[in-house]
């Protein structure tokens, strides 16, 4: 396959948990690690419930409402903010991990004997699967539930004056977040054959990095004068990912040495990353980081 | 004929023989085969089982090109290899592990596959274009040496990690031990720095510490060789790797077998055979490692070591730090 094709397929299966981490980290502005393990509920969920004879869309929908209660476990962690978000996710990781075990019931279960949403619908079904989940971020971001959520992450304090009970924006921001990540385990395990206990590994950083660069990308392209624009965002979080697939897919093609991939990945991350720096938009403090 | 006839004629027959000869010369040139190896994570077991593979394969053709690639414990790096290796158009696919097995055969139903150190459930169907070696070894025999090794223990602490194979293993070897009236204290950890919290949890009446095939734990053997150590317990573990660490006795495989035996495999497709053909094999000739220095400590007579590994028909081997695998 192509690397250009390769690294657009493997971006629409990754973009859901890109779009997920975009939500906790640029529009609550949260450190939310939680994802590495609503990823692999997702999974382990989907997985699970082909294995027992459940129908593939409605495996779907317990997986988004496994991953949607994750995100609101780690809420309530942090709870007024008396946990550290970042504490708070670690802490939510190490639940989740006893918790996908017991959902799976053992480390890793396969597909490959199981009526999917790839056997049943074909390939495209992945392709649908990630516009409907772009379709859900548009709407809930256009929206009042989406100007508030962005309201308590720019400024909690003003917040509190607005509404009295800013903590139901933490969770539900949190519960779309996670829940994301879930529905992204869910098309890695169909397109992958397989639901791991493990595969969660290093899927928020990288998730992270895609948000960072590709909102970067994006901005320096548009150089649109809006502070907040839903669709060039989402557009962002796509660039990100592909950037980050194209990157890898062609370090592997031009025979870069396994052992030396993540030292020349990183440092193209990181260069991309000093890039962000010195972006004309964080001089004026877009982004609050 | 005229002499302008004939020149053309000889220039004609020069050209047929020689476009015959080049035709000849490119049908001749035999294709170079490549093999393409994924390793999921970095570790010296993983590493032993491919070298074991790669020097089977180049002794039976030298020519042979073999790709080795790590995907460094990431699902997406692993992803792009296999896809790669797809590109590439390999001839042969070597995934190790089961999971490495499950995306290699669920995204590439053409090129061959052969699958090194993965166990497939019983009630699993293997994928038509899979054959393989795995490395299990029934927890029944583990838990049979030890009981001749220590036909008085009451109880032992089995400690283990989460991966996809030592699960079923470890109900196994409860159920083993329990029908031979051993207690087992399971202690399960998620990552490595859990392995020091969790070994400091080892209950006092605790007899014997014993680990699996576990990469995890074995990762880690070294503070379960400190903990046996300070508790005066043999440490039984199951690959050679954790005895040359310091572990005191273990029933396993010797890693490079597994590679060989791949190759093997690999061997017979390359000589004509149909990949449906060939099987997914289990591993034949099991092995008693033991440390010398730490059996001695511990007081753990070898000579008898030797009489039961003779009795069970395992081969035996002496393994410590200076000893040199392969």
């Amino acid at each position: 396959m192509n690397i250009f094709y390769l690294a657009l397929e493997q971006t629409i299966v990754f973009l859901p948990l890109v779009m997920g981490i975009y939500l906790s980290y640029k529009i609550l502005q949260t450190t939310d690690l939680t994802v590495d393990g609503t990823f692999v509920l997702g999974a382990a969920l989907y997985a699970r419930s082909l294995s027992m004879g459940v129908e593939p869309l409605v495996a779907v929908l317990i997986a988004l409402a496994g991953g949607f209660l994750g995100g609101v476990m780690v809420s309530l962690i942090q709870f007024k903010d008396k946990v550290n978000s970042l504490i708070a996710s670690i802490l939510a990781l190490f639940i989740l991990y006893s918790v996908n075990f017991q959902v799976m019931g053992r480390a890793n279960i396969s597909l490959q004997d199981n009526r999917t949403l790839i056997y049943l619908f074909g390939d495209q079904i992945i392709l649908f699967m990630c516009l409907i989940s772009i379709g859900l971020v548009v709407v809930i971001l256009s929206s009042q539930l989406g100007l508030k959520l962005r309201g308590f992450g720019a400024n909690k304090s003003l917040m509190q004056k607005i509404t009295s009970n800013i903590e139901k924006f933490r969770m539900l921001g949190l519960g779309f977040s996670n829940m994301l990540a879930a529905f992204c385990g869910v098309l890695t395990a169909e397109v992958n054959g397989y639901a791991d206990i493990n595969m969660g590994f290093g899927m928020a950083l990288t998730g992270i990095g895609s948000v960072v660069i590709g909102l970067d990308l994006i901005r320096r392209v548009y150089r649109s004068r809006k502070i907040f624009n839903v669709g060039s965002d989402i557009l962002g979080c796509f660039l990100g990912g592909l950037t980050y697939f194209l990157s890898l897919n062609t370090l592997l093609r031009i025979g870069i040495e396994p052992i030396n991939l993540k030292l020349v990945l990183g440092v193209i991350l990181v260069m991309l990353l000093r890039g962000v720096g010195s972006s004309p938009l964080n001089k004026i403090g877009v982004n609050r980081e | 004929m005229s002499y302008k006839k004939l020149v053309h004629s000889c220039v004609f027959i020069i050209s047929c023989l020689g476009a015959i000869y080049v035709n000849a010369l490119s049908n001749t040139k035999v294709k170079q085969r490549t093999v393409g190896i994924i390793v999921p994570i970095e570790h010296q077991a993983l590493t032993d089982i491919v070298n074991g593979f790669k020097q089977t394969l180049k002794q039976y053709d030298d020519s042979i090109n073999i790709i080795v690639k790590n995907a460094l414990g990431e699902i997406n790096i692993q992803r792009s290899i296999i896809e790669q290796f797809k590109h590439q158009n390999i001839d042969l696919m070597v995934p190790v592990s089961l999971g490495t097995t499950q995306m290699a055969a669920n995204l590439n139903s053409r090129i061959p596959i052969i699958s090194l150190a993965s166990k497939y459930d019983q009630n699993q169907q293997i994928p038509k274009n899979v054959a393989g070696v795995s490395d299990e070894i029934g927890a029944k025999k583990k838990i049979e040496l030890l009981k001749a090794i220590y036909p008085q223990i009451k109880k032992f602490s089995l400690i283990y990690s989460g991966s996809e194979k030592i699960l079923p293993e470890v109900e196994d070897a409860v159920v083993e031990a329990n029908d031979r009236g051993i207690k087992v204290q399971k202690m399960m950890i998620k990552e490595l720095r859990d392995l020091y919290s969790v070994s400091r949890m080892i209950s006092d009446d605790s007899e014997l510490i014993f680990i699996l095939k576990d990469n995890l734990v074995a990762s880690g053997v070294q503070t379960l060789v400190r903990e046996a150590k300070k508790r005066k317990i043999p440490l039984m573990t199951s690959d050679e790797c954790t005895i040359i660490g310091g572990g005191s006795f273990a029933l396993g495989v010797k890693e490079q077998q597994i590679g060989i035996q791949g190759a093997k495999l690999a061997i017979k497709l390359f000589a004509g055979a149909n990949i449906q053909e060939l099987p997914f094999e289990q591993m034949e000739e099991l092995t008693i490692f033991y440390n010398e220095v730490t059996c001695r400590k511990q007081e753990l007579d070898v000579s008898r070591l030797k009489t039961i590994a003779n009795n069970m028909q395992y081969s035996i081997l002496s393994v410590t730090q200076s000893y040199q695998r392969g």
